[in-house]
């Protein structure tokens, strides 16, 4: 299989009314993994308009951002 | 001025009045007539910006996680419309798009956001829910007598260049395309001294590229060094007369009509061998579109949704060589004057063959 991208989790955007993970797709739509997905050890986001799938990349987290922290339930989940 | 869009249009950020991908240029429109010319074409995730020579800016398209703004009620034809005229007026010089959002830059130098976000693309000092119009408080710094020369934007950072050569951005910097430290920028903050004068800048995903006067060529890479993209970059570009960013990859054309193009080329992103001389270009999230010094307006790159024009591999990629996309020699009454390109969208203008 080959991806577009490999992504890091915490370069990707949570939105909490729909539970995804998303990021940026070329094509305009947005890469998109569900946070159930990826507790279930799925790593491959794909964007519901092209063919283009990227891999999510979990490294060492280090959260900074102007809102705040929804990572740790994440990675708690999959210590 | 005719403007023509074609590729990528599921939220109508080709302006053409449907909201279907197309392969073939189809006439964008506008809700009112005859605004000069175009400048630069600028565009988002699901939106595209249109800044005509008299300093009105047009949109179509959409944001979509949020209205990108309000719409008249009526008018929900996906066309190209005049945006935040009432704060904006017709004195915006230079403008660009983030991922989900816009910058704006008016005529007496003030700086004004609208976007959404949460790596600081509004530049207030917050996050915004909405796609208020933002004007940049206390930017540039007053004791500067500073002037704007160039704006740009990649997915979610901002730069802004000064007349005096100094950059200032905010936004995603995490990957070192603000420069140090690495992190999100919330406010504009001024950019380390790259030792020479920036004149322009374009920004890839997670990279700003700065270049200085054409005489002495000197240019850098800031941020990720995915694909190559710092590594690769010749020692000086002289004699640029522009340049353009994909997400992935960095271009420069040469005075000379050659394309000089380094980074991602997986999907035949880079100027393919054997190119006729250029007079412009411009180049979309995976794609470039050129006009030929002959005429011809061409394409290359990620091309799955139409974007480099009918006839891609079965990747959907232009790869090693280019797409004729216009030949105006054979249509002697359409002149072509400017082309844009945007997130697997292409765009050109021409003069009106009925004026």
């Amino acid at each position: 299989m080959s991806f577009y991208d490999e992504i890091e989790i915490e370069d990707m955007t949570y939105h909490e009314s729909t539970t995804l993970y998303t990021y940026p797709c070329p094509c305009g739509d947005q890469f998109e993994i569900s946070l159930s997905d990826l507790r279930d050890g799925e790593e491959v986001a794909v964007c519901p308009s092209c063919s283009l799938m990227i891999k999510v990349i979990f490294e060492a987290m280090e959260r900074r951002d102007c809102r705040g922290a929804e990572m740790e339930r994440l990675m708690d989940s999959r210590a | 001025m005719v403007l023509y869009g074609f590729g990528s249009n599921g939220s109508g950020q080709l302006g053409i009045g449907n909201t279907v991908d197309q392969s073939t240029p189809q006439r964008c429109w506008l809700n009112s007539e005859l605004p000069g010319s175009p400048m630069t074409i600028a565009a988002g995730g699901n939106h595209t910006l249109v800044l005509y020579d008299e300093g009105t800016v047009y949109s179509a398209g959409s944001s979509r996680d949020a209205k990108f703004h309000s719409r008249s009620s009526m008018s929900s034809m996906p066309i190209f419309q005049t945006t935040y005229v009432s704060v904006l007026g017709n004195k915006v010089k230079l403008c660009s798009a983030l991922w989900d959002g816009s910058i704006f830059v008016n005529s007496e130098n003030e700086v004004y956001t609208a976007a959404l976000g949460s790596k600081g693309e509004q530049g207030t000092g917050g996050i915004s829910a909405s796609m208020a119009l933002q004007i940049l408080p206390n930017f540039p710094p007053v004791h500067q007598w500073s002037k704007i020369v160039d704006v740009a934007c990649g997915v979610d950072h901002a730069v802004v260049v000064l007349n005096d050569g100094i950059v200032y951005g905010w936004g995603n910097g995490r990957k070192g395309q603000l420069s140090y430290p690495e992190e999100i920028v919330c406010t504009p903050r001024r950019l380390a001294d790259v030792g020479f004068r920036v004149v322009r800048a374009v920004c890839g995903r997670d990279f700003t590229y700065l270049v200085g006067e054409q005489s002495s060529g000197q240019h850098t890479v800031l941020g990720s060094s995915k694909w190559e993209i710092q590594s690769q970059a010749p020692a000086l570009v002289p004699d640029w007369k522009d340049i353009g960013a994909s997400w992935g990859s960095i271009f420069v054309l040469e005075g000379s009509g050659k394309i000089r193009s380094w980074g991602r080329n997986d999907h035949g992103q880079l100027a393919p061998p054997g190119l006729p001389h250029i007079e412009k270009i411009a180049v979309g999230s995976e794609h470039v579109i050129a006009l030929t010094k002959e005429g011809k307006v061409i394409s290359w790159g990620w091309g799955e949704h139409g974007n480099c024009g009918s006839g891609t591999d079965e990747s959907g990629d232009v790869k090693g060589k280019w797409n004729e996309i216009l030949d105006t020699n054979s249509d002697h009454s359409m002149r072509v004057i400017g082309v844009g390109a945007g997130c697997a969208t292409s765009f050109f203008w021409a003069e009106d063959p009925e004026s």
